[in-house]
């Protein structure tokens, strides 16, 4: 009978431990800042690497693949405006944001987009071997698509600039005539298909059409990456300021390959 | 054991190519949008003849290979697959299966998956979720999911007729 309620006793403590244990990996999976461990990396790679066998049908015969996709009129035309604008800065003595040429381009394919669709990352088949590092900028040739994160030796996670994380914030600028505006791109509008871009000054004379770029503030990206245009204009209730819903070029449901910017060493 | 592995093998490759190719943007979703390996939980119960165990521990890897392979997180699905192995098990024990069964049971099983998947991310604040969200994700999972998972059911069915109910013993 001792022995008996001995072994309830026991069997009792495993079931609450064990659930108490599911409950902390569960929530320790979700946490955003989480760093991959070694053994998570290690099984990730040879995942990548079965994935990149089944996936070469689709992506080798693509001509597409290996194309340095920020070479692009769209992507070139605007980093040459700005880049125009920093000369013009450095003569005035300001210290200099960091500019797109001095970034290598690694060219990626994508392997597969998150199942997890609340999160839209996709994973590309270049890691930490070919010099990628967390919060890199991701390019296509119709502009910016996302940054890099949680990096493998061989492979990477890209977060899309679509991505409603509230986490997941861009220092943009707007080209208004006079001067730019700087503002923070964060969310997508499913209703009309663009990104958003909040906290713009209520002052500002931004119009439709007007071209936003990525600000190289915050010193991840490298100034004047492409977005797309503004559409729309609304004020918030109070008229303390203005968000933007910016048109991109970009198809986010069709990203196959794409370029990383990597610092320069 | 063989079939299983190819069963589970061909679901993972079409999950990972439907996804590619098929929209999956957040409120722009395909109506066809899949989640096979899910599904195929639900269809490989039979040919583990009841053994609970073996097929609780197979959900598990199945499970931390679906994180591997497509959503990067540590071992959630794994023990949400193992989960979905407990109430598959129950069901398969309870109740006489059809392919009416099925269809209703994998309707439950991609509700249950994607419910749990939304309140870890409201939990830890990560997207904003809504109930509207929620229901259009699940809407769009079903069409293909519960043909997927019938056509299964047949071929399963089809297949333990042929070599007898001595390999295959639940239908």
């Amino acid at each position: 009978m001792y022995n008996q309620k001995k072994e309830k006793k026991k069997k009792m403590v495993i079931v609450i431990s064990s659930i108490i244990i599911i409950i902390f990996v569960l929530f320790y999976s979700f946490v955003s800042y989480r760093h991959m461990t070694f053994l998570e990396k290690g099984f990730k790679d040879i995942a990548i690497s079965i994935q990149k066998i089944i996936m070469y049908p689709f992506t080798e015969l693509n001509h597409q693949k290996n194309i340095d996709q920020s070479d692009s009129y769209l992507i070139q035309k605007n980093v040459n405006s700005s880049l125009e604008k920093e000369i013009q800065e450095l003569k005035d003595a300001l210290k200099l944001n960091k500019t797109f040429t001095e970034y290598d381009i690694v060219n990626a394919t994508v392997l597969s987009r998150n199942k997890g669709y609340w999160f839209n990352t996709i994973t590309i088949d270049k890691g930490s071997h070919d010099g990628i590092k967390n919060d890199m900028a991701v390019v296509t040739k119709d502009g910016l698509v996302g940054k890099t994160t949680k990096v493998t030796y061989n492979s990477s996670e890209i977060k899309l600039i679509t991505s409603d994380d509230l986490n997941y914030k861009v220092s943009v600028s707007i080209s208004v005539a006079e001067k730019d505006t700087y503002a923070i791109l964060n969310g997508y509008d499913k209703k009309t298909n663009t990104v958003k871009v909040t906290g713009v000054d209520k002052d500002s004379n931004v119009k439709i059409d007007d071209v936003v770029l990525t600000s190289g503030f915050g010193g991840l990206f490298p100034r004047g990456i492409y977005i797309g245009t503004v559409s729309k204009i609304v004020s918030d209730k109070y008229n303390l300021s203005k968000t933007l819903y910016v048109k991109t070029t970009q198809d986010f449901n069709n990203i196959h390959y794409v370029t990383v910017l990597k610092e320069k060493k | 054991m063989g079939l299983v592995i190819l069963i589970t093998g061909i679901s993972l490759i079409l999950d990972g190519l439907f996804t590619n190719y098929m929209p999956y943007l957040v409120n722009n979703l395909s109506i066809y949008t899949t989640m096979f390996t899910v599904c195929t939980l639900f269809i490989i119960y039979p040919l583990f003849m009841k053994n609970n165990k073996k097929y609780y521990l197979y959900s598990f890897i199945l499970g931390f290979v679906y994180d591997l392979f497509y959503t990067n997180l540590f071992l959630y699905d794994a023990l949400i697959f193992l989960l979905l192995a407990y109430i598959i098990a129950f069901i398969y024990k309870n109740f006489e299966i059809t392919i009416f069964h099925t269809i209703l049971c994998l309707t439950l099983i991609i509700v249950l998956y994607e419910s749990i998947f939304a309140s870890m991310i409201l939990i830890n604040h990560l997207v904003p979720i809504t109930f509207d969200k929620l229901f259009y994700k699940i809407s769009h999972s079903l069409i293909s999911n519960l043909i997927y998972g019938g056509v299964m059911f047949i071929v399963i069915k089809h297949s333990s007729k042929k070599h007898g109910n001595k390999r295959i013993n639940h239908f």
